[in-house]
């Protein structure tokens, strides 16, 4: 089986072969650890991809985009090192953390997207302004329905690859609500694009959810 | 990787001791499968002393780690740790093959079904025949047993990270140092830290204090400030400048500069975001509550990844007086002390994964006047 093949088997809850023993998804809200615990989380929500999803491949990069779900994948080879599974579902209860109170911009300069052009080999020169405008409109024109974040956000490219004319990004999103008691916000967000029309986004709803849920403590107790 | 890529100048290559990126064909654990791993077959590497099943020292940490954790041979502790071998936590030192055995017994007992999954083995040459290993390992088990930390059995699910740095000669691990994020397992399991902690705060305060001296005596040692010796072009110059520039002279902003913009960081309990400010935050929350503090780094080492990334081992220890509340709760007034290991993914000569692990139970515990403090 190759990546691609792979991942829609693990995306319908079956157990393959191809996945390295120390992966991490990141979906459903949560964290899920090992083969064992990722096959366990797609089958409580198993999705099996339509014949027109988009999939999206380089080396070390595997996205694949249907409808309002999208899944990124780091690969070695054609083995699965790390998922990112985003869109609706119904969010597995969250690991309790501690919070890290932090300021993403280290200037009075608004910095809308964090990246840097090295981070991501697999991503041409001509796809980077490409990346980086849709970097930029998610942090500024973030819509309502994704979660709060009226006052201030800000993405971070975690991955990209492509050229000009075609390929994929994700970006983690650290976001503030403009109540008088702020809402902290996170989420994953994924962007597939192609030379010609506008590209396809699609946000974790379930993650940024979650994220939404979790109480605010920047202490041990 | 090409070695002109990275070129090392120091005296260790005179000295006839591996240079950083010395022997490509050991591979890191990074990519690879189970089943990669532990195929069998004929040496990479000269191992003098070493058992015949090893392959390279790669090989030797990921293969002893399974044999006596997964495998459950706990009984081999005694023919790959020395007798008189030294393991430091922040609990305290323990020392010996018999106590090894028997701490990896009891922790068995709690989490059968416990899961070592090596993450990186991130090794150096340290001469005179003794290589030194920082295993990343996230241990993954389900709370069966009743246990001093986690207390009555849950049945949870509890998976944390660990790094276990080990010096080793001839098939033996001789000095061990080991750091578990502790803290996230007492939160996973639904157990207050704080209780835990101060359970075994007042379990220190019994019988003979003299057990604790090696407390005071490694904070003498880090206020002394002397770093480990980093060889010049060694990837670790780049993290080592970061810390000691954050961690002795404040100087945050400029340290972060070290980090990619959109850098990854897992901190213990649970710490997880993305960027340089997040990496501050990280810092900051730590520096606040510890005043006048020192830091020393202890050891490096690096080695390749796939596609040109590189690993960076960094060992150190932090001091300072819990004047400052916050992240800890209210001030204590006690000096505390904090040992972790950070591991880094370089790329393109930045920062962009930075995995730290310290045992933040065992600073509540000293918090609450445990250990000595």
């Amino acid at each position: 089986m190759n990546a691609p093949e792979i991942l829609a088997a693990l995306m319908r809850g079956e157990r393959v072969k191809g996945v390295l023993p120390t992966c991490r998804l990141e979906g459903f809200g949560t964290e899920a650890y090992g083969e064992e615990a990722i096959v366990a989380a797609f089958r409580c929500q198993p999705h099996s991809l339509g014949h027109d999803a988009t999939v999206l491949r380089a080396i070390g990069h595997l996205a694949m985009f249907d409808g309002d779900i999208a899944i990124f994948a780091d690969l070695h080879g054609d083995q699965i090192a790390r998922l990112w599974r985003l869109g609706p579902g119904t969010a597995q209860p969250r690991e309790p953390e501690v919070g890290v109170p932090f300021d993403p911009d280290l200037a009075q300069v608004r910095g809308d997207l964090f990246f840097r052009h090295e981070d991501h080999p697999a991503l041409a020169k001509g796809g980077q302004a490409v990346v980086e405008a849709i970097g930029r409109t998610i942090a500024r024109d973030w819509k309502p329905e994704y979660g709060p974040a009226a006052y201030r956000t800000r993405a971070l490219l975690l991955r990209a690859f492509g050229d000009l004319n075609g390929g994929a990004a994700l970006f983690a999103v650290h976001r503030f609500g403009a109540d008088p008691q702020r809402t902290t916000g996170f989420s994953h967000v994924a962007a597939a694009f192609s030379g010609e029309g506008k590209p396809l986004i699609v946000n974790d709803s379930t993650g940024s959810a979650a994220a939404a849920a979790m109480p605010w403590q920047p202490m041990v107790g | 990787m090409a070695a002109s890529k990275h070129e090392n100048h120091s005296h260790w290559g005179s000295l006839g001791m591996n240079l950083w990126n010395d022997h490509p064909e050991i591979l890191s654990p990074v990519g690879r499968s189970f089943a990669n791993i532990m195929e069998e077959g004929a040496r990479r590497q000269e191992l003098p002393g070493y058992e015949p099943v090893y392959r390279d020292f790669v090989d030797y940490i990921m293969r002893c780690t399974h044999r006596i954790w997964e495998e459950k041979n706990v009984g081999l502790c005694r023919t790959h740790y020395s007798e008189d071998c030294v393991m430091h936590t922040l609990a305290g030192p323990a020392v010996g093959a018999e106590v090894v055995v028997q701490n990896t017994i009891g922790a068995l007992a709690m989490s059968s079904d416990r899961q070592v999954f090596g993450e990186d083995v991130i090794w150096s040459d340290e001469g005179d025949g003794k290589l030194y290993s920082s295993h990343r390992i996230v241990s993954r088990s389900t709370h069966l047993g009743n246990d001093m930390m986690l207390g009555h059995a849950t049945r949870r699910e509890a998976g944390v990270m660990t790094i276990a740095d080990c010096l080793c000669r001839s098939n033996r691990i001789i000095e061990e140092w080991l750091v578990r994020d502790n803290l996230r397992a007492v939160m996973q399991v639904g157990r207050d830290p704080w209780e835990v902690a101060r359970a075994q705060a007042a379990a220190d305060c019994t019988g003979d204090q003299a057990r604790h001296a090696w407390r005071a005596e490694k904070i003498a040692d880090v206020k002394g400030g002397v770093d480990c010796g980093i060889p010049e072009h060694h990837p670790a110059m780049l993290p080592a400048a970061m810390l000691r520039s954050a961690l002795r002279d404040d100087l945050y902003g400029e340290a972060a500069g070290a980090l990619s913009p959109a850098v990854e960081l897992r901190w213990p309990g649970n710490r997880h975001g993305y960027g340089r400010g997040f990496w501050i935050g990280c810092l900051t929350q730590m520096r606040g509550a510890l005043h006048a503090p020192a830091f020393s780094i202890e050891h490096v080492a690096a080695r390749p990844l796939p596609q040109d990334d590189i690993a960076v081992a960094i060992r150190w220890s932090l001091t300072g007086v819990h004047a400052g509340s916050g992240v800890w709760g209210t001030a204590s007034g006690r000096e505390l002390l904090i040992m972790g290991i950070s591991h880094y993914r370089l790329r393109a000569g930045s920062i962009v994964e930075d995995a730290t692990v310290f045992d933040e139970l065992a600073v509540l515990r000293q918090i609450l006047g445990g250990l000595g403090a």
